[in-house]
Parts: C-alpha cells; sequence; structure tokens
C-alpha cells in the first residue's frame, strides 16, 4: 500500500500550467493554515496574558480550515497522493494495472464532480437561507465560495488525470 | 433486498474497489454515497450532501491534523531530530548497540512533537543510518531498528491516527493523547530490550561507541531544549487544560517555526516544502474522513454493524478473545491496508460488539483503551514484512539494503510489539491510568 502514484513531470504544456495552478492553490491554502495557526496562537496568549480570549474564534478557524483543506485537494490529486493498495499490481501484468488505474480515475472524476455539484448546491441554500456564524455573523457563503473555487480546480485536475491515464493504457494496449 | 444485505454487499465491493486501486477515500463515497441513495432514495443523498463536505471541512477538532503535520513538517525543516539524536548518543551511544538505543530514544523524543510514523521513519534515518553504518552497525539490524524506532512517532503523542478516532467516536483528544504516554513508553522500552538481546545474541552486529565525559553528555542536553519546550508545551498544556489539542497544535507549530527561524533553516524554500508536503497529507487525510463519514452513515443506516454485533455475541466467544480477534484482523489488514482508512472502516462495525461485551469497564474507558489498542495493533501492521508501509520509507533511503536483510531484522521487533499487545489488553490500567479513567 502507498499513496496513489507517481504524480511525475507532467508532459504537455496543459499539464505543466495545471501544476503550478496546483501548487499555487495549495499554498495559499497553506497562508491560510498558518493564519489559522497564528491567529490560534495570539487568542492563547491574549486569553492568558490579557484574560481576554477573541468572541468567536473558532468560526475564524473552522472558515479558515475548510478553505484551506479544499485548497489542498487539487495539489493531492495532481500529486496522486491519495492512499491506494498496491497489491493486484503484484499479481497482473502491467497493462492490467493500467487498465484498472484508469478505470479508478473515471471513478474518481465521477465521485468528485458529485461532491463539487452538492458544494455549489449547499452553497446557494447558505446564501439564500443568509445562514451567517453564530458570533461573528460572517455569512457562510464566503467559506462555501472559498471550498468551491478549489474543488473546481480539482475536478479539473481529476478530468486531467483521466486523460494521462487513458493516453498510458493506449500507450502500454 | 433488505438494509443487511446492501451493508454487507457494499462493504464487500468497498474491499474490492480499494483491491483494486481506487482510492480508499473514492472507494468508500462511493460505495457509502450508492448505499445510502439504495436505502434512503437519491434525493436524501443528494440532500445530505450539500451541506456535509463543508461540514466536515469546516470542523474545528479536524484543523488540529494540519497543524500537527505542519508542526511535524517544521520540526524536520528545523532539524531538531538531529539534535535529539546527538544528545541520546552522547548518554547512551557507549553502550553495546547503544547507537541503535540512541536511534530509538531520538525516534521517541521525535514522535513527541512530530504525530507522523512516515515522517519520524524518514526523518530519522537520514541522520542515525549513516551514522550505523559509519561504526559497521549490520544493515539487516540497523534498517530494522528504523524502521520500528519511527512507529513511534503515532505511538507517542501527538499521533494524528488519535485524533481522527478521537472525532471519529467523540471522545477528548486530550484524554486519548495522555492514555498513550505509558504504551508509548512501553513501546521505546521494547524496542530498547529488543535491542539489548539481538546485540548480546551477535556480537560484531552493533559495536559501542566511546564512552564521553559528563561534562558533554550535560553539554548536550543543549540541543534538545527546542523538544523540551515544545513537548511540555503542548502535551503538557493539553493535559493541564490550559488549551484545548487545536490550540496546543497552533502553538506547538508556531513555537517550532520561531525556533526554524531563529536558527536561520527555516528560509522560503523550507517553508514552501512544509506547506506542499503538509497539503499533500491534509488533503488525503480529509478525503478518508470525508468518504468514511459518508460511508459510515450508509453503514448506520443499513443496520449492519448492530446485526453483525447480535450474531457474534450470540457465538457466545469470551470477551478478551474476541477484542483480540479485532486487534489481529488490525495486524493482518495493516500490512496491505492503510492504517487509518482501516480504523475508520472496522471502528463502525467493532464498537457496537465491544460496547455490548462485558469488559468489566466503563464505556467511555473501553473507547479509550480500545482506541490504543487500535493504535499498537495498525503500528505493527506497519512494520509487518512484507508489505508494512515503514519498510518501503525505510527501502527508500537504504536502497543498497535489500528488502529482505530489513525484514529480517525488523523481526525481533515485532515480536516485542506482540508481547506489548498481551501486556496491554491484559492491563487496561496501563492506557487508563493518566487520563484519570482508573
Amino acid at each position: 500500500m502507498r499513496n496513489s502514484g507517481d504524480g511525475g513531470a507532467p508532459a504537455t504544456r496543459a499539464g505543466a500550467l495545471l501544476r503550478r495552478a496546483c501548487e499555487a492553490t495549495a499554498l495559499a491554502g497553506g497562508a491560510l493554515l498558518l493564519c489559522a495557526m497564528l491567529f490560534v496562537s495570539a487568542n492563547v496568549v491574549s486569553a492568558a496574558v490579557f484574560a481576554a480570549p477573541v468572541l468567536g474564534d473558532t468560526e475564524v478557524v473552522e472558515l479558515l480550515g475548510a478553505v484551506a483543506i479544499s485548497a489542498f485537494l487539487p495539489y493531492c490529486h495532481f500529486e496522486r497522493a491519495n492512499v491506494i493498495i498496491e497489491l493486484i499490481e503484484r499479481l497482473v501484468a502491467v497493462r492490467t494495472t493500467t487498465l484498472l488505474d484508469f478505470a479508478a480515475s473515471v471513478l474518481f472524476s465521477i465521485v468528485a464532480a458529485v461532491v463539487l455539484w452538492r458544494l455549489i448546491a449547499g452553497g446557494i441554500d447558505a446564501h439564500m437561507a443568509d445562514d451567517a456564524t453564530m458570533f461573528l455573523r460572517i455569512p457562510l457563503v464566503v467559506g462555501y465560495v472559498g471550498a468551491i473555487l478549489p474543488c473546481m480546480l480539482w475536478v479539473v485536475v481529476a478530468l486531467y488525470v483521466n486523460v494521462v491515464q487513458w493516453r498510458r493504457l493506449v500507450g502500454a494496449v | 433486498m433488505d438494509g443487511f444485505a446492501v451493508g454487507a454487499s457494499l462493504f464487500v465491493v468497498t474491499l474490492a474497489l480499494a483491491g483494486l486501486r481506487v482510492p480508499i477515500a473514492i472507494a468508500m463515497l462511493f460505495s457509502g454515497g450508492l448505499g445510502y441513495a439504495l436505502l434512503a432514495g437519491p434525493a436524501a443523498f443528494l440532500d445530505v450532501m450539500k451541506s456535509l463536505t463543508y461540514e466536515r471541512f469546516s470542523s474545528y477538532s479536524l484543523i488540529v491534523i494540519p497543524l500537527f503535520v505542519l508542526m511535524g513538517q517544521f520540526a524536520t525543516k528545523a532539524r531538531i531530530n538531529e539534535a535529539l539524536f546527538d544528545s541520546a548518543r552522547a548518554w547512551i551511544g557507549h553502550w553495546r548497540g547503544g547507537l541503535a538505543m540512541a536511534t530509538v530514544g531520538g525516534c521517541a523524543m521525535f514522535g513527541a512533537i512530530c504525530g507522523s510514523s512516515l515522517a519520524t521513519a524518514a526523518t530519522m534515518t537520514q541522520v542515525a543510518l549513516p551514522e550505523m553504518s559509519r561504526r559497521g552497525y549490520d544493515p539487516s539490524f540497523s534498517t530494522g531498528v528504523l524502521a520500528a524506532g519511527g512507529t513511534l512517532g503515532i505511538l507517542i503523542p501527538p499521533s494524528v491516527i488519535l485524533v481522527i478516532y478521537a472525532i471519529y467516536t467523540e471522545q477528548s483528544i486530550g484524554a486519548l493523547f495522555i492514555a498513550a504516554v505509558i504504551p508509548g513508553f512501553l513501546a521505546a522500552l521494547g524496542y530498547m530490550a529488543v535491542i539489548a538481546i539481538v546485540v548480546r545474541l551477535k556480537g560484531g552486529s552493533a559495536p559501542a561507541d566511546e564512552r564521553i565525559g559528563w561534562v558533554q553528555r550535560v553539554l548536550s542536553l543543549r540541543g534538545i531544549w527546542s523538544f523540551a519546550l515544545i513537548f511540555g508545551l503542548v502535551i503538557g498544556g493539553i493535559y493541564l487544560g490550559w488549551f484545548s489539542p487545536t490550540e496546543g497544535a497552533g502553538v506547538g507549530a508556531s513555537v517550532i517555526a520561531l525556533i526554524g527561524l531563529a536558527g536561520g533553516r527555516l528560509g522560503w524554500h523550507e517553508l514552501r516544502d512544509s506547506l506542499l508536503e503538509t497539503a499533500k497529507t491534509t488533503a488525503f487525510i480529509a478525503l478518508i474522513l470525508l468518504g468514511a463519514t459518508v460511508f459510515n452513515a450508509f453503514l448506520a443506516l443499513s443496520q449492519l454493524p448492530v446485526t453483525l454485533a447480535e450474531l457474534i455475541l450470540d457465538l457466545d466467544v469470551p470477551p478478551l478473545l474476541l477484542v483480540a480477534a479485532m486487534l489481529l484482523l488490525y495486524v493482518v489488514f495493516g500490512c496491505v491496508m492503510e492504517s487509518l482508512s482501516m480504523i475508520l472502516l472496522t471502528i463502525p462495525v467493532f464498537l457496537p460488539i465491544l460496547l455490548r461485551i462485558d469488559l468489566g469497564l466503563s464505556e467511555a474507558q473501553i473507547l479509550v483503551w480500545f482506541g490504543i489498542m487500535c493504535l499498537t495493533a495498525v503500528e505493527v501492521g506497519m512494520i509487518t514484512p512484507p508489505f508494512g508501509l515503514n519498510l518501503f520509507v525505510i527501502r527508500a533511503a537504504a536502497r543498497d539494503v535489500p528488502m529482505t536483510e530489513t525484514y529480517r531484522g525488523v523481526l525481533p521487533f515485532v515480536a516485542s510489539d506482540i508481547v506489548r499487545i498481551g501486556i496491554l489488553l491484559n492491563f487496561p490500567v496501563l492506557s487508563l491510568l493518566l487520563p484519570g479513567m482508573w
């Protein structure tokens, strides 16, 4: 068992462009994570020294966390870092493994597209209902939009991986 | 088809998909979604999915994971591992097998500031393997030590797997961290005992370092102040209730970042690498959690766990034997399956059984104790040949050592793990004493 793949250097210009987009998105998510880290630490110090914790601190951290985690998804998939069990490749021919990888990438795309579709529907619902956090009244739609945009890139990456796997399959057969 | 049949069929489908190279998270999302739609209707599933992803990703307790991962990355980049190894070496390097014991000590200390077994194995290998090779250690033995020592990364808190187990079973992350301290300490002690026995049986495999003076030994402690500070602050702070695990992780990551910046070891490139590595690890964990959430909602609808529990309870098997069978399953499947997804897949099936058998423990005690037992068992899977994941991490760093040699070297440590599982199984007090649950 290991993470699902080689990531590898993209052979095409589209692949190189997509890699840069994924890295930039992941780094933006990383920047949000650093903000969450500093915010949490500052809040601990503020509570300890001034006995004045920030009201609604968890709401800010939750928002930053949701957007950061979503922003990590495209890079993870581009690098094929999702965990797969590598057992069958020891038992079957390379051609069969390539075929399985193509089928798995198609299934991944379908699932990712459904997740994105429902996330968008949830964002629309949150917007229509004017949902907001309890203390700071941050509209939930802000978090949804922050999560939806990287998830769109995630689905694009999933489609790109399909193409890459298809080419491998055609080349291998 | 009734709920039980749908549940059982899709459970098998999930395992089959995972075996056919579908990412485990996607296998769980697909089967869970399909099952939910079959049992509650497609409209109900689509409705649930509107908010589920965002709710899962925005959970306050979930952000503790990327923060602990980031903390481990910063600790690696700040090269805290080198100071830990050097200090342990100064104190015990002159013993027979001392370098190997120092490696275990370094792994234990690094594990106390890093929640990942793989990161601990990879990081300590960079420092300890060249030193052991230089001193003429048997490569089979030294790679075995590193593979086993790496598991201390998840055994000793903070541990990413424990965080997820705690979120999932709605237990206190702090209580689980504290509960893991004695078992983690026992693991390190067990590995050191194995080293002592092996070097006595195979005299030439692990020569001793030269003894160094007490002044130098005390001076070596200067290098580990950062470890003491971070461990004391994070685990001590959580234990004493100064802050929540998320706050502890945030403070710990901030302090290591400051140490790295002050030491000039955390520049832009290191920061970038740390963030990208954190992104990869966090995303695959978050996706597995999302998949497990959907899958377990479906399992609950199917009534599979409850029905299965009744069937098993009817067999009238002694309770401890039942728990031992579950742990054996973790060890066996741990050799081929990723530990986190394995725990998330099995917990909903195992918990209804555990909570109904008479173990002489309260519900909270069972949940904490079993969390530690799970952790210990999956960690054995990580070093069990031929597929234990830590073995591959060591292989990547020690390409000139044949895998079969590493397999041979790690076996005594697997034996030590099995003995420890037996002890923890029979004496729950070892896990429950520190969190004040005994």
